[in-house]
């Protein structure tokens, strides 16, 4: 099959892909705020069909560009709102409270709606890219910055639950307090040990690369930062100092370091990862 | 406050959690600094790019090399310390944690059971652990009766420390690898020979190779090359290196780092050759007494100037045209782009350039830290699976002279989780046994 062709097939998927997440984000929002099961139903549904989409869409652009689809600014971007997407059914399946959906949908829709103002050109992989350390590298950013995704949503909730009245259907749908600061907590944990896995596979591919494992290159520090922000929330918790809302509000706080390490680094700041 | 009460006060942070945790906070935002200042330029850029007060501001603290500046050194020191003081103090009792088997004395009498059941009846306790996955079991026989004991994934205990051991290996690897190695680059034309700074060997440059797709984009560059001991001139390796391939000795890598275009220049004065040499790209040539001087600006393979601005349509040589400089007691006195082979001349100078080629850069680093580091991220990321994933379980039974079961067990982590793990466990074992049971959770 021809390239264009290819390329036209993953554009449609990934249309499908992010309609069917704003279908879903709607609906997770009818079903908190009108609180009504079928909405949610209906949203669980939903984001489960643009996961298929979305996972045909990078797989067809595997096929097209003949690599694994995590080479650039859209490939990435398009790969991390899957991370978190996929994180979130894991986590929605596991402690099965819907209105998560309602917090986490909104991160995948910001993360996929930045992937979509990206080029989606298929371009030949630069030497420096050309490493099996670049499937390892940034297929456990994608997981890491999941975690942390769901986590930041799950910190949201908590900070927001107090605003509602306690009923019938929130009990049903919205952990409990300590429940959510749990999940916030395995979410971030799941992030936290991807991102070590990330940095440790960076620092050897860097070393065969650029001649050295670390190098404080802009990304490479702003990483650090975000490892060291979510290690204290960490040992926070094990101190017994900051649970509940402090530790959400250092979970969102630990959130925007990602997002600054993979969209403000590439963009405000000099980097030899630039093309990330 | 007395001098001994300010040295205890010292040890004490030096070996806290919360004061590692503020240091490894103050050293991630220090280092943004290092992020949004240019690092390592000369301090008259930043005299010429800031104001006085950041340009005082950045000298004063050293702003312009953050990484390697005094105080974020001694940072990184002190940070080492508390992970040493931390690691080595918390070993014994993690240790006990994990080796020691509880007396069952003080067992049976504690009241804060996580979750606890009595079961009656004729029941096999080894298969019951075995039914629970706890296979390793301890047995011990006392006068009121039997105690069995079963310990599960003892080893996250570790997990914290190991994580911390695994940081302070990586830290203090990274510092011996700056101390001890050396970082340096050698250039040239295939048939150039150089000695390797802070080695005993020289390298010669055998061949250059660029892979060109045909959009001409690279697919890879590779440069073949021999190393040589210096004094005897043996040949000591043979091979080639190219991005993410790089070529290993033993205490150093050579790196493929970069390229660039370089040519041989003849210098004519008054028509008598005063100098010939090799040209590399953003090289200057300065010769007799510094009254001349050639500057390789810029080249263009395949020279095109239709649009007016010069530009290269292929990295191919087809039409091969270099920018340059001349300058003349000091002055720039021409600047232009010039064909292979073509006379550039001013006063009584005359340069030719000819033969264009591409040359490589190499990198050639050696780090002896290195295999610590990797030492140190293996046993981080040990520690962090093994603090998440593998939290220590206990279960404890025990079956008194009438043939009464106590059955309790115990977690540090996820405790209700595991509460509601063995709540279920006992209840389906005790309804497949047909047993009676009598639970107080």
């Amino acid at each position: 099959m021809e390239l264009t062709r290819y390329i036209q097939l993953e554009s449609n998927f990934f249309n499908i892909a992010i309609t069917m997440y704003v279908i879903s984000m709607a609906l997770y929002f009818l079903f908190f705020v009108g609180k009504n099961e079928k909405h949610g139903k209906y949203a669980t549904f939903f984001i489960k069909i643009a996961f298929i989409f979305h996972t045909v869409a990078l797989i067809t652009r595997g096929a097209a560009a003949g690599r694994v689809p995590l080479t650039n600014q859209y490939e990435f971007a398009t790969s991390f709102a899957w991370g978190i997407a996929l994180c979130f059914m894991v986590f929605e399946y596991k402690y099965n409270f819907r209105a998560m959906g309602a917090f986490v949908s909104p991160i995948v829709f910001l993360i996929i709606g930045y992937a979509a103002m990206q080029s989606k050109d298929i371009r030949p992989l630069m030497p420096a890219l050309q490493s099996n350390w670049l499937v390892f590298h940034v297929a456990t950013a994608v997981i890491g910055y999941g975690g942390f995704g769901v986590a930041c949503g799950v910190s949201f909730m908590y900070l927001f639950k107090n605003k509602f009245k306690e009923d019938a259907f929130f009990k049903k749908h919205m952990p409990s307090l300590e429940k959510l600061d749990l999940i916030s907590y395995r979410a971030i944990a799941l992030g936290f040990l991807f991102l070590t896995l990330c940095i440790a596979t960076g620092a050897i591919w860097a070393e065969q690369a650029w001649g050295r494992y670390w190098a404080w290159d802009p990304k490479e520090t702003w990483s650090f930062i975000t490892w060291v922000i979510y290690s204290i929330y960490l040992h926070a918790r094990i101190m017994k100092e900051w649970s509940g809302r402090k530790a959400a509000l250092f979970s969102i706080i630990g959130f925007i370091c990602v997002l600054f390490t993979y969209i403000g680094v590439n963009t405000l700041l000099p980097s030899i990862h630039s093309y990330a | 406050m007395n001098q001994d009460s300010v040295f205890k006060d010292i040890w004490k942070a030096l070996h806290s959690m919360k004061f590692g945790m503020i240091l490894l906070l103050i050293i991630s935002i220090s280092s943004i600094a290092g992020t949004v200042i240019p690092q390592n330029n000369p301090l008259s850029f930043y005299k010429r790019e800031y104001g006085s007060f950041t340009y005082t501001l950045i000298s004063t603290l050293d702003l312009h090399k953050v990484y390697t500046s005094w105080w974020f050194i001694a940072m990184m020191v002190v940070l080492s310390i508390n992970l040493t003081l931390c690691s080595v103090i918390r070993l014994p009792g993690l240790l006990r944690k994990m080796l020691h088997m509880p007396a069952v004395e003080k067992e049976m009498s504690r009241s804060d059971f996580l979750v606890r059941e009595e079961i009656y009846g004729e029941i096999d306790v080894k298969k019951l652990f075995r039914k629970a996955r706890f296979y390793r079991l301890k047995v011990q026989e006392t006068e009121k009766g039997t105690f069995y004991f079963a310990y599960k994934h003892r080893f996250g205990h570790l997990g914290s420390w190991l994580t911390h051991v695994g940081l302070l290996i990586i830290i203090v690897s990274y510092m011996f690898g700056q101390i001890t190695g050396f970082d340096t680059y050698i250039y040239g034309v295939p048939g150039v020979q150089e000695e390797i700074e802070h080695t005993s060997y020289m390298m010669s440059i055998d061949d250059f190779d660029i892979d060109f797709r045909p959009d001409y984009t690279v697919n890879q560059y590779t440069s073949s090359i021999t190393i040589k001991n210096s004094v005897t001139e043996e040949i000591m390796k043979v091979g080639k290196t190219a991005v993410n391939e790089p070529f290993r000795m033993d205490n150093f890598s050579i790196y493929q780092n970069g390229t660039g275009w370089a040519v041989d220049m003849l210098l004519e004065r008054d028509g008598e050759e005063i100098a010939e040499r090799i040209l590399y790209q953003s090289e200057i040539h300065v010769d007799d007494n510094q009254r001349i001087a050639l500057q390789f600006s810029n080249f263009y393979p395949d020279f095109d100037n239709s649009r007016g601005m010069p530009r290269t349509i292929s990295p191919y040589p087809n039409k091969p045209r270099f920018l340059y400089s001349v300058f003349y007691e000091g002055q720039r006195v021409d600047m232009n782009v010039a064909e292979m082979g073509q006379p550039i001349e001013w006063q009584e100078y005359t340069f030719i350039v000819t033969n264009p080629r591409q040359f490589t850069l190499l990198q050639i680093v050696s780090d002896p830290g290195i295999p610590g580091a990797k030492v140190g991220g293996l046993v981080l990321l040990h520690g962090i699976m093994f603090a998440f994933y593998f939290h220590p379980k206990q279960l404890k039974a025990f079956k008194d002279k009438e043939g009464r079961l106590t059955i309790w067990g115990d977690t540090i982590r996820n405790q209700e989780a595991y509460k509601l793990q063995i709540q279920q466990f006992l209840t389906n074992y005790d309804k497949k046994q047909g047993g009676n049971s009598d639970g107080a959770y």
